[in-house]
């Protein structure tokens, strides 16, 4: 080390200098009476600093304390539903993440299910699908091949539409979350 | 004497003389803190007061693995932000008010001038960076406890602290200087 790392002086001063840190430091300023008088200096500030003392017309502390218990609500904290609450509170984004997965698990299940009775030629759609009867309605003249992949594309395609909406509520949940625990962290504590 | 740990169970049970008695032992930490963050006693002993009652309604979520001391010192700190705030013009350091001293017939006016100084010099840091100092110089917090007080990452801590600090050895010089001579 031969630089003057003012920063490396204030971490010493601070103890905030670990392992072989510190002794690379302590090596160093045995040998530099920069480091030396930075430090000097910091433990001057310090000293200095403790003249900036409470004034002495001050509330005894007895005074205080009894002052702040005059102002306590008169309702008790209630810690049994409070912290049935903050573990529920605490839980929600494992409770979310677990809504997700089985969300997910359900529209892969149905839709490989779907795929595979569309392409098996599989009669579990009682209803045309909505591109079907779109074709229908501009007059198109569909082949059951054809029929069947419009089929497929139209209820799949409302699969997918559904997996949105539910990943923006699952989403939505989770953001939600987030600023009330931001808030929370900023505005309580 | 009762220990800390069996008053905050007490006080999360309702005790309010166990509340009380937290209070007692730790009112000096937090007047100190939101007093020479707002560097009026009147003000800082009213925002103290309200970061205890803070505490009070928010004693159930209070868990014991951070020390009771730096949680209130969080508590405290939001509170006295709030409060320069809403007060701007306690900010402008030259109206505040002067501090009674207390006499002693070693105390000469140079000293009292030289307190008022550090003081102001103290005040005049930005919030954020006066904090910092205050949590490290004066109540002797780790870096680690300032930026979980402070819930700030910990090379920000030491950002404002180099800052404080290098604000303050400009503004103290003269003082810094008659100290070695």
């Amino acid at each position: 080390m031969s630089g003057h790392d003012v920063s490396l002086a204030g971490l010493y001063y601070d103890g905030e200098l670990r392992g072989h840190r510190l002794h690379h430091f302590e090596a160093h300023l045995d040998r530099c009476p920069t480091c030396r008088a930075e430090l000097e200096t910091l433990g001057r500030l310090t000293r200095l600093l403790q003249s900036f003392t409470l004034p002495s017309d001050r509330t005894a502390p007895e005074r205080f304390a009894a002052r702040v218990r005059l102002r306590l609500p008169k309702s008790q904290p209630q810690p049994a539903w409070r912290s049935l609450l903050r573990g529920l509170w605490q839980a929600t984004p494992a409770l979310l993440f677990g809504a997700l997965a089985f969300g997910q698990a359900v529209f892969a299940i149905s839709g490989i299910a779907l795929l595979m009775s569309g392409l098996t030629g599989g009669t579990t759609l009682l209803h045309d699908s909505w591109l079907v009867r779109l074709a229908l309605f501009a007059g198109a003249v569909l082949d059951s091949s054809a029929r069947a992949v419009l089929q497929l594309v139209g209820t799949l395609s409302w699969y997918v539409l559904l997996n949105l909406v539910f990943l923006s509520v699952i989403a939505l949940l989770y953001w939600g979350w987030l600023a009330s625990w931001w808030a929370y962290r900023r505005a309580v504590l | 004497m009762q220990d800390e740990l069996t008053l905050i169970a007490q006080a999360q049970h309702g005790d309010r003389e166990s509340f009380g008695e937290l209070v007692r032992r730790n009112q000096e930490g937090v007047v100190s803190l939101v007093y020479r963050m707002c560097g009026d006693i009147e003000l800082a002993e009213d925002a103290a007061q309200e970061a205890f009652l803070r505490a009070w309604q928010n004693l159930s979520g209070y868990q014991p693995k951070a020390p009771f001391r730096n949680w209130l010192y969080r508590i405290a700190a939001n509170v006295a932000l709030d409060v320069l705030r809403r007060e701007r013009a306690t900010v402008d350091v030259d109206e505040l008010p002067l501090v009674a001293v207390e006499d002693s017939p070693d105390d000469s006016l140079e000293m009292a001038e030289r307190q008022e100084y550090v003081r102001r010099a103290v005040l005049a840091l930005p919030t954020t960076s006066r904090v910092v100092l205050l949590l490290r110089e004066y109540e002797g917090l780790s870096y680690k406890e300032i930026a979980d007080v402070l819930n700030i990452p910990l090379g920000t801590v030491m950002s404002r602290l180099n800052y404080a600090r290098s604000k303050l050895r400009e503004a103290l010089a003269p003082y810094l200087q008659v100290e070695v001579e």
